[in-house]
């Protein structure tokens, strides 16, 4: 409103004022970070992550089967981690070479995500909650800590995670970022349409049509040469527009403007809240409740316990507040001007820390499965038939048997239910 | 075989690496506040919050520069009028001419 009157400032010399004059953020700072962390962090911890839980999975297909609800929990765990960081190297791929996998790829990738990280925490939920029945509420759990149970729960989670993941699957699109398609006052292409018709975009109705059609995000490689080159960046555009490869990105993409401003919140704040204060809220009251518990016991194992018990939460919180945090500042300050140097260190400190909460999948198998003594034995019982197997060149006959047993009699495991608190190992 | 497939995937994640750069969305993140003279304006382009941009802005372009500017300013929208004019008699200037020919 300042410079409504500001014909007077047309006819004045073209550098009195480039000095404050505002360019789009190019995020550099992010960008080298997301460079290095994309491929060589999450390359580590793909490969941790795909082997401790690929490792916890085989174990309770071959060996131990689900015997007990913390069992069932465990697994569902090791799953949705062992999904995520497949789902890693996929995304980091995809990202790199402009989404070559297609708006199918990107759906379902950017879904996959949401949706294994809401069951996974929701997931570490239920297990605190399970060691809070067996060990606080001991006199109950023989009724309440049944396989129907767990398997119950654990499908109301996957249904719960995939519902909170609709609207990812929905407004993530894959999509050419329309700089492509935008308009050139010199330039020869035939580009009447928009501006012909949309004399002033910026007014009502109007204003949502054109939007929806040219957001132009500027996104990638040809955004970086455009704005570097120097003089008449539109020049030759069309010699290059019709030989570079397209380029496509994976992102939000909204038909309006009150769906972006709705939904670019939601999303975040359902992941704030369920994805992270839900189950954080839950762990720290169950465990509260039976660190209380353990020591008022006369168990002489129940320092080990009540180190485990602090480990899982110590653990949970220090891979997941610090992206929490930096997800939460981001999604306050969403709509709002800022400077690029202010958005572009927001922005690395996301990565950075997103990075550390996927770590978090690679620490579970150790933290939950590998702490139990009892899992443990059961894993080197694999190791120990590995070996036989390297060695012999053949299957040794406890192997076959006991794979065979698994496939042949799946309802006896319903049995005992009654080793409560065994996940601790104790 | 899980060993090779994981050997794999890790080469090719680590072979991206050295073939080519990321890309990163650029987005106006506030607005030049001063008015831009109208004989700078070569086009403009428009963001919106609809994709993953989180605020408006009608992006400028002058020579060897992209320029931010705020949509609900009146000078932005004169420029934007402007720019649309100048490339309206440029078009029917064109057409004469190939009718011409």
């Amino acid at each position: 409103m300042e410079f409504s009157e500001d014909d007077s400032m047309l006819n004045q010399s073209d550098y009195d004022y480039d000095y404050d004059v505002v360019t789009p953020c190019s995020y550099q700072n992010n960008h080298s970070v997301a460079l290095v962390v994309g491929q060589y962090v999450h390359s580590v911890i793909f490969v941790l992550g795909f082997l401790g839980n690929s490792l916890v999975i085989v174990t309770y297909a071959f060996y131990k089967r689900t015997k007990s609800m913390t069992d069932v929990y465990l697994l569902n765990v090791a799953v949705a981690d062992l999904l995520f960081v497949l789902s890693l190297p996929l995304i980091v791929y995809n990202e790199l070479w402009s989404w070559p996998m297609g708006p199918v790829a990107c759906k379902l990738l950017r879904g996959s995500y949401s949706v294994n990280l809401y069951s996974g925490m929701l997931l570490l939920a239920c297990i605190s909650a399970d060691r809070y029945i067996a060990i606080v509420q001991a006199r109950r759990s023989f009724r309440l800590r049944s396989l129907a149970y767990s398997r119950l729960i654990c499908a109301l989670v996957w249904t719960f995670a995939f519902l909170l993941s609709v609207p990812t699957f929905y407004f993530y699109n894959w999509y050419e970022p329309s700089h492509t398609r935008d308009s050139f006052l010199y330039e020869r292409e035939e580009r009447n349409r928009t501006f012909t018709r949309d004399a002033f975009p910026y007014e009502g109705e109007e204003r949502n049509r054109t939007f929806t059609r040219d957001a132009f995000p500027y996104e990638g490689e040809e955004r970086n040469r455009t704005f570097t080159r120097d003089a008449f960046p539109y020049e030759g555009q069309e010699a290059n527009g019709s030989s570079r490869s397209p380029h496509y990105v994976c992102e939000f993409s909204f038909m309006d403007d009150d769906a972006a401003r709705t939904t670019k919140v939601a999303v975040p704040s359902t992941q704030l809240a369920v994805g992270f204060f839900l189950p954080l809220l839950v762990m720290i009251s169950c465990y509260s409740a039976i660190v209380v518990t353990l020591l008022r016991a006369r168990n002489f194992q129940r320092h080990r316990a009540v180190r485990v018990v602090l480990a899982v939460v110590a653990v949970f919180l220090v891979c997941h507040l610090p992206y929490n945090v930096a997800l939460f500042h981001d999604t306050v300050s969403m709509f709002q001007q800022q400077t690029c140097e202010a958005s572009d260190a927001l922005q690395v400190a996301k990565t950075v820390t997103q990075t550390v909460a996927y770590l978090h999948c690679c620490l579970n198998p150790v933290l939950y499965a590998f702490v139990g003594v009892k899992f443990r034995n059961h894993f080197l019982r694999i190791v120990q038939d590995l070996w036989c197997l390297g060695k012999r060149y053949i299957a040794p006959r406890r192997f076959s048997r006991v794979t065979s047993e698994v496939y042949v009699s799946p309802r006896r495991s319903v049995d005992g239910s009654n080793d409560n608190g065994s996940s601790f190992t104790m | 075989m899980a060993n090779r497939n994981v050997c794999f995937i890790l080469s090719l994640v680590i072979f991206t690496s050295f073939i080519r750069s990321t890309e990163s969305v650029s987005c106006c993140l506030r607005y030049t506040r001063r008015p831009l003279s109208h004989r700078r304006l070569l086009g403009y382009t428009i963001q919106t919050i609809n994709n993953s941009c989180d605020i408006n802005a009608i992006v400028f372009h002058i020579p060897g520069k992209f320029v931010c500017a705020d949509p609900l300013m009146k000078w932005t929208q004169r420029g934007m009028k402007y720019v649309d004019e100048r490339r309206k008699m440029a078009q029917i200037a064109e057409k004469r001419i190939r009718g011409s020919a």
